[in-house]
């Protein structure tokens, strides 16, 4: 670790490991991860697809128990999943049987169950207005566009007000322009709200604008955190300004630099230990159109 | 704009998509293009149902049955009309049982006068019919004599050739006792031939009568409008006399008004009698009272027409759809909530949806005999006795049976779809669910069931029409009321009227069903949160 943190880490992972199969042929996914989160720090883990990203950030979130080691929250063990880790899935996961409103309404009335209705209004619309989306407020999911969706799927987490943001890849699946809208937009929360985020991403640019640490994950099986790239830009930040700085450029190459280092590196281990891919196919119960216009 | 976009979405909502190039071409919208869909999905089609009755006309009257022959599309329009007929006759009746006071009387007026009009046509139509009848008589003769006379002179010949070749055969038999064995070979000879020549005579005489029937069943379409149109008269005749009584003097009012007066007059006497029994008539003032109630309450027996029997059915349906939807849909849900349960189910499923209504009928009915040995007095049927619109629809303990073949037959589709929807629920959305730490109920109503609702839509599509479909087996099987049964009311009749009304019923059956199912795919739309067509 590159910065020490004082007093007990707010978030922590602790020697942990998590793999697959029986015990004795058991592929690790991660393994021998360590990881101290301060409060109100922005984390970025970095890594390349089929890392463990994901499962590292289902493993903050206590949807699954590590193999071995442990996940603690303020020195305590995180055991099950709760809402003061708010999880922003990558693939948006809201509710396409409702509107935006009701899809955050439905977050609010679970987390907050002494609210009054008109509470929970006032809550919902406040967040609803936080990532600009008051007009679509009663549009179903699917007539959103991506960037939109992803919208209020932050909406929904920062509605649960948790104590930690666990931002699963969130912007990879948009476009870049609206990927760059977005991400201005969780840095003006961010800055505003002050919260203990962790980012996963594949995207240096984005980790160095809204970052404080950028950690690279190596690549699986077997993965693990390396050490950390500590951010010392100032802020507020702009991107505008941002990029012309020499820190931020000499930053950006020793990451990617690092980064495609490890991709050489794995490429040597696979071609030794070739794994075998699922035989996946899409399911799709689509029939064949019979109607015209369609 | 707003106008054409909100009709489309209205005419895809309700599954009825062959109508939006109309509504796009009105709009003017590409007009090619929407011709050549015009063309594809209206005119095509309707082609198409021209071309099949204009195959059906010629092929059906080339096929003799022991009914008569197969029904012409013009036949079966014209069994729909005497069914549609029969069915506003008895409403009639119905209705005019009830009249009181002045619309009863201007009812009975009017009838006595239609009555006479009537009567005054059907003399005209019989003239009318005697005289075609004799014309066509003769023209028939005269069709027939070359037929007949051929018939007769090759008649003629076989019998006479059979008669005296046997007498002479008989002679020449008396003289060969003395004879020896080539006279005798000779004779047997000679009788071999006069078998093949007698088989060959009657061959030739039956070819011929077949010709001559052939000739006497050509029929006269003249003669056929006219017995149609006596037939039509007579029957409105009947019908009339029927329906002056029921308004007249056997309607309920006019019974009503003589109970009363006996009733009266009853009382009457039991009050100011000074030598009578007074124990006898106090009880005939009983029996009036009670008779005079009777009468108030009663119904003209209307028979069971087709429409009748057609709701029935659909009561009848729908109570299995009902019945399965009960237990399919929560036996559904368990089974895709737990893989456990599932394996427990599997094979139950596996062994029981293949069974034909045919099967399950026989046991229905046995074990719902077996909870209503005194069925009249059994509290199910006596409490749905009571309801009030079920009430006229006897429901029996056939009743029953059907609707519980149809769902035991209808229910597998629902349950199947239903484990299949819930199974299928994106993992990530239970990741949303243990986030917000659901519980199980919020969990099931808030994130499980909205998810498989379009995949249980789609189950109970299936099963309505497997249960529509099953319905009309168990009915005739059972002889339970309904479309069941007049089919097999017509099919026992077996004249060529109910041949060609059996051909009525399946259009019927066949509409109901396609109505219904698209009820079901507008309400699977409905409910269908994502945009992909449903067929």
């Amino acid at each position: 670790m590159s910065e020490v943190i004082t007093g007990t880490p707010f978030l922590e992972l602790d020697g942990v490991a998590i793999g697959f199969g029986p015990e004795k042929t058991r592929t690790d996914i991660l393994r021998d991860v360590n990881l101290e989160v301060g409060e109100n720090e922005f984390v970025a883990i970095i890594g390349f697809s089929g890392s463990g990203k994901s499962t590292l950030v289902s493993l903050l979130a206590g949807l699954e128990r590590p193999t071995e080691g442990e996940v603690r929250m303020e020195g305590v063990e995180v055991t099950r999943p709760g809402p003061r880790r708010g999880v922003m899935f990558q693939s948006y996961s809201l509710l396409p049987w409702l509107s935006v409103f009701g899809n955050i309404e439905l977050a609010v009335k679970q987390v907050f169950p002494s609210f009054s209705s008109a509470e929970v209004r006032k809550h919902v619309d406040r967040y609803i207005e936080m990532v600009n989306l008051t007009d679509a407020c009663d549009k179903a999911p699917h007539e959103l566009s991506g960037g939109m969706r992803q919208r209020v799927s932050l909406a929904r987490t920062l509605a649960m007000q948790p104590d930690v943001l666990l931002l699963d890849e969130p912007l990879s699946a948009l476009d870049a322009l609206t990927r760059a809208v977005l991400q201005d937009e969780i840095l003006q929360i961010w800055e505003k709200e002050k919260k203990t985020v962790v980012l996963i991403t594949n995207d240096v640019d984005e980790a160095i604008l809204l970052a404080d640490r950028i950690i690279p994950l190596t690549m699986g099986p077997e993965a693990t955190l390396a050490d950390a790239f500590p951010v010392d830009l100032k802020r507020p930040r702009d991107r505008r300004t941002l990029t012309d700085q020499p820190a931020y450029q000499r930053l950006k190459a020793e990451i990617t630099s690092y980064l495609v280092g490890l991709n050489k590196e794995a490429r040597k281990l696979r071609s030794k230990t070739l794994v075998a891919m699922p035989e996946v196919k899409p399911r799709d119960f689509k029939l064949p159109s019979m109607m015209p216009g369609r | 704009m707003e106008i054409k976009y909100r009709l489309l979405k209205v005419i895809d909502t309700a599954g009825l998509s062959f109508l939006s190039p109309v509504v796009r071409l009105a709009a003017g919208e590409e007009p090619r293009k929407q011709l050549k869909d015009i063309g594809r999905w209206i005119i095509v089609p309707v082609f198409a149902m021209v071309l099949f009755g204009v195959l059906w006309s010629i092929i059906a009257p080339r096929h003799k049955t022991k009914s008569g022959e197969v029904p012409t599309p013009a036949v079966v329009l014209e069994a729909w009309d005497g069914i549609s007929r029969f069915h506003d006759n008895e409403s009639a009746k119905e209705e005019g049982f009830q009249l009181t006071g002045d619309s009863r009387l201007a009812e009975l007026k009017q009838a006595v006068a239609r009555l006479s009009e009537v009567e005054s046509l059907e003399v005209a139509a019989n003239q009318r019919l005697k005289e075609v009848r004799e014309s066509t008589d003769t023209e028939k003769l005269k069709i027939i004599a070359p037929f007949k006379s051929a018939y007769d002179a090759k008649s003629n010949e076989y019998r006479d050739y059979r008669k005296s070749s046997a007498a002479r055969l008989k002679e020449l038999g008396g003289t060969l006792l003395e004879k020896g064995e080539s006279e005798r070979l000779a004779y047997l000879a000679d009788m071999r031939a006069v078998e093949v020549k007698t088989e060959e005579l009657k061959a030739e005489r039956d070819a011929l009568k077949v010709e001559l029937e052939a000739a006497e069943e050509q029929t006269f379409p003249d003669l056929k409008e006219a017995l149609k149109a006596s037939t039509l008269l007579g029957e409105e005749k009947q019908f009339l006399i029927k329906y002056i009584d029921l308004v007249g003097e056997s309607s309920r009012e006019f019974k009503l008004a003589a109970a009363q007066e006996t009733l009266k007059s009853s009382r009457q006497e039991f009050l100011t009698s000074t030598e009578g029994d007074l124990y006898k008539l106090c009880g005939n003032v009983i029996k009036n009272e009670k008779f005079t109630e009777t009468i108030g309450t009663s119904q003209y027996a209307k028979p069971w027409t087709l429409p009748k029997q057609i709701v029935r059915s659909l009561f009848c349906v729908f109570t299995g759809f009902l019945l399965a939807s009960i237990i399919a849909i929560p036996i559904g849900i368990l089974c895709g909530l737990s893989n456990t349960f599932m394996a427990a189910m599997t094979p139950f499923i596996a062994l029981f949806k293949p069974v034909s209504p045919l099967v399950w009928l026989p046991i229905v009915m046995i074990i719902v005999g077996g909870f209503m040995p005194d069925p009249d007095n059994h509290w199910l049927i006596v409490a749905l006795a009571k309801v009030p619109i079920l009430k006229e629809y006897k429901i029996d303990p056939m009743f029953l049976s059907s609707a519980i073949t149809v769902a035991l037959c209808s229910l597998w589709a629902t349950l199947v779809n239903t484990a299949l929807g819930v199974g299928s629920i994106d993992k990530d959305h239970l990741n949303v669910a243990r986030v917000l730490r659901l519980g199980f109920f919020a969990r099931l109503f808030k994130i499980i069931i909205p998810t498989a609702l379009p995949l249980i839509f789609a189950g109970l599509r299936i099963s309505l029409g497997v249960g529509w479909m099953v319905l009309v087996a168990a009915e005739i099987l059972s002889t339970s009321e309904g479309i069941g049964k007049f089919v097999n009311d017509m099919y026992t009749n077996g004249s060529a009227e109910s041949f060609a009304q059996i051909f009525v019923v399946v259009f019927i059956v066949g509409f109901i069903g396609m109505v219904l199912d698209r009820i079901m795919v507008f309400l699977q739309r409905l409910v269908s949160f994502d945009t992909s067509p449903a067929l």
